[in-house]
């Protein structure tokens, strides 16, 4: 009889990969526990709060983020901002980013409150071109925009260019 | 690396790419809190993705933007916030809403509802796109539907996810094994057992799988034991491998097997392997007793009596490692020594146990440990102690942060500390619960120690008893 028990017992056991074993919390501590969930969404909350504080109003924003496609006609190294004339950031890609990258990421690059009026952004694409007698190579875009009116949310796209024997530096707007 | 244009290099004038050419693409927002999250910074991804949703700017892929957020909450241990946007984006329909409908059954699953998780997943209109997701969806409501006893059911999702790719994957294990369960309690035994042989001649080398065959190996083992087929029982249980998780049930069942032929000699090897074992296993409890009984068997009665006196001194130094525990419990060491084993990672990780204190007598409460229940309280409690030392840093960071209007300052000075104190009453509640699991444990670890210490002077006086009629007194 016992070895009976013991072979139920075997097949009883079967819980998936998924989670720890034993019944759900009694009452009283899912309770607890629930309280706990609540109150760690409040400390997320808080978070939330802070960020938004520190990012001001939403119609002096600049958000600049980097996107690419694999192309193996250009190893993506580095990217760099200028606006009016002063460098606003310089990021170089780590293997993991690029892959991140390649997967379909965007990397906030900068998010800058900028003052009202005209301002010019430069980006330059920096890496290595394999056909290219000289390997390093960089790309350069300027783009010309008013700031102050609303916010603004830019993405440098390098893409496979379908069709074409370069690949594709571009500047997209998002609204 | 290059910081500006050398010789040679080219230069392009600016280009505006073509609106419709992204056009199916999320937002960059959408992409840069995914970038984030897979580059080591997923919450300060989630805080900017809340951030984004609650300020209106993916109001435009609101769907999309949640599904990702709903994701992240879960990743971050927000069950009820990630249970509040999966259920709501669920009512939307479309491939969107079955992803959702997924994840929450997964979230119910792993907090024990149940019901709420099959509910959950009986709202799933389509496959799901990736294979992963699919393949866990159906071991998911596989396991679900056999405990609520659905058996046809249980079998046809299990069956589905067996005649898929992968079917020598950890979860095609798992499901294997599932539909054994579920055929046995169906009452067609024979195509349990044959489930059961698939997996015991598996030969992989996933830690999972191999812990999977070692199962079925033990459950054929006793399969046979019980049928009389002490042979087969003896083969299954040699299988199963002696330094697995289940190593010490196979050398109980291996010696008791033997013993069941009356071959006591040889049962005698797998229990005294066992005697020397952890004695805070209730198993290696058990050998400290079988192996003085064989030896009566054989009529060693001195030996037997040298081992229940061995088995009586075991018992005596675990009743005194339990009173050890029980201070450190009390004293509120054992929490924070435990607490101190789990990273902030490994809070999150479900998967993962809190490395064991190495405190003399911990391994008595090495069962309790690994219960749901107790792995909420714990992980909660880490939580309390980490979002305590994060609130303590932004407080810092928000009193010298030029960039936060003073109005702005002080109101998130005083949530933050609202939250401190609320946080420090959560923590004191937590642990003194976990404590409290911990002494009924440990207490009824003395029982059963009591009881066997009971046994075995019964079993001494029995042997004095045996031997003063037979040879009086000499």
């Amino acid at each position: 009889m016992r070895q009976r028990l013991l072979w139920l017992l075997l097949l009883a056991m079967a819980v998936g990969p998924l989670r720890a074993q034993g019944e759900p919390p009694a009452a009283d501590d899912a309770a607890l526990l629930t309280e706990a969930g609540r109150l760690f969404g409040e400390v997320q909350d808080l978070a939330v709060a802070m960020e938004i504080a520190r990012q001001g109003p939403q119609q002096d924003q600049l958000l600049v983020l980097v996107s690419l496609q694999p192309d193996r006609r250009f190893e993506l190294e580095a990217v760099q901002l200028i606006i009016d004339g002063e460098s606003a950031a310089f990021h170089a890609y780590s293997a993991g980013e690029i892959a991140a990258l390649s997967a379909g990421g965007a990397h906030r690059l900068l998010m800058e409150r900028l003052p009202p009026g005209r301002h010019e952004l430069v980006a330059r694409w920096l890496g290595k071109a394999r056909r290219v007698k000289e390997e390093e190579l960089v790309r350069e875009l300027r783009w010309h925009f008013r700031s102050g009116e609303t916010r603004r949310v830019v993405e440098l796209v390098l893409s496979q260019g379908e069709g074409q024997r370069a690949p594709r530096f571009a500047l997209r707007e998002w609204q | 690396m290059p910081l500006l244009p050398r010789g040679g290099a080219l230069l392009l004038a600016g280009l505006l790419l073509a609106r419709s050419a992204l056009a199916a693409l999320p937002d960059p927002q959408i992409r840069a809190a995914r970038f984030e999250a897979e580059t080591g910074a997923p919450w300060l991804a989630l805080v900017r993705l809340q951030a984004a949703r609650q300020l209106g700017q993916l109001d435009h892929q609101a769907r999309q933007a949640d599904l990702l957020l709903g994701e992240m909450y879960l990743r971050q241990g927000l069950d009820l916030r990630a249970a509040e946007i999966f259920a709501g984006l669920g009512e939307t329909g479309g491939a969107t809403a079955d992803r959702a409908w997924f994840q929450l059954a997964r979230l119910r699953h792993r907090r024990g509802e149940e019901e709420a998780a099959l509910t959950a997943l009986a709202r799933i209109r389509q496959p799901l796109a990736d294979q992963a997701s699919e393949q866990e969806r159906l071991l998911l409501e596989g396991e679900l539907l056999l405990r609520k006893q659905r058996l046809p059911e249980a079998e046809r999702r299990l069956r589905r996810l067996l005649e898929g790719r992968h079917k020598d994957s950890d979860r095609a294990g798992y499901a294997r094994f599932n539909l054994a369960v579920t055929l046995f309690r169906a009452g067609r035994e024979d195509e349990a057992r044959e489930q059961l042989l698939v997996l015991s001649r598996q030969k992989g080398k996933e830690r999972g799988l191999r812990t999977l065959s070692d199962k079925a190996n033990l459950t054929l083992a006793y399969d046979r034991l019980e049928a009389g087929d002490i042979d087969a029982a003896t083969a299954y249980f040699k299988k199963a491998r002696l330094g697995g998780p289940l190593s010490n049930t196979a050398l109980m069942g291996l010696g008791r097997a033997w013993a069941a032929q009356e071959k006591y000699k040889k049962a005698l090897v797998p229990w005294l392997k066992l005697s020397k074992r952890d004695p805070a296993d209730p198993l290696v409890q058990d050998a400290l007793l079988a192996v003085p009984y064989g030896f009566g068997k054989l009529n060693a009665y001195k030996q037997a009596l040298q081992y229940y006196q061995q088995a009586l001194n075991v018992f005596k130094l675990e009743l005194e490692r339990i009173d050890k525990v029980e201070q450190q419990v009390h004293s509120g060491d054992m929490v924070r020594s435990l607490a101190a084993g789990f990273t902030a990672d490994d809070v999150l990780q479900r998967e993962v146990l809190p490395a064991l204190p190495k405190a003399s007598g911990a391994s008595h409460l090495w069962r309790l440990f690994a219960t749901h229940e107790f792995q909420e309280l714990l992980r909660s409690y880490v939580r309390a102690g980490l979002s305590l030392e994060k609130i303590a840093r932004w407080t810092s960071q928000m009193q010298t942060d030029d960039g936060l209007p003073p109005a702005s300052r002080e109101a998130l000075l005083a949530r933050a500390d609202g939250l401190r104190s609320r946080l420090n009453a959560l923590s004191a509640r937590l642990g003194e619960r976990m404590q409290a699991l911990a002494l009924q444990e440990l207490e009824r670890r003395r029982k059963r120690i009591q009881a066997y210490t009971d046994e075995t002077r019964f079993s001494i006086a029995q042997i004095y008893d045996y031997a003063a009629k037979r040879w009086g007194g000499q």
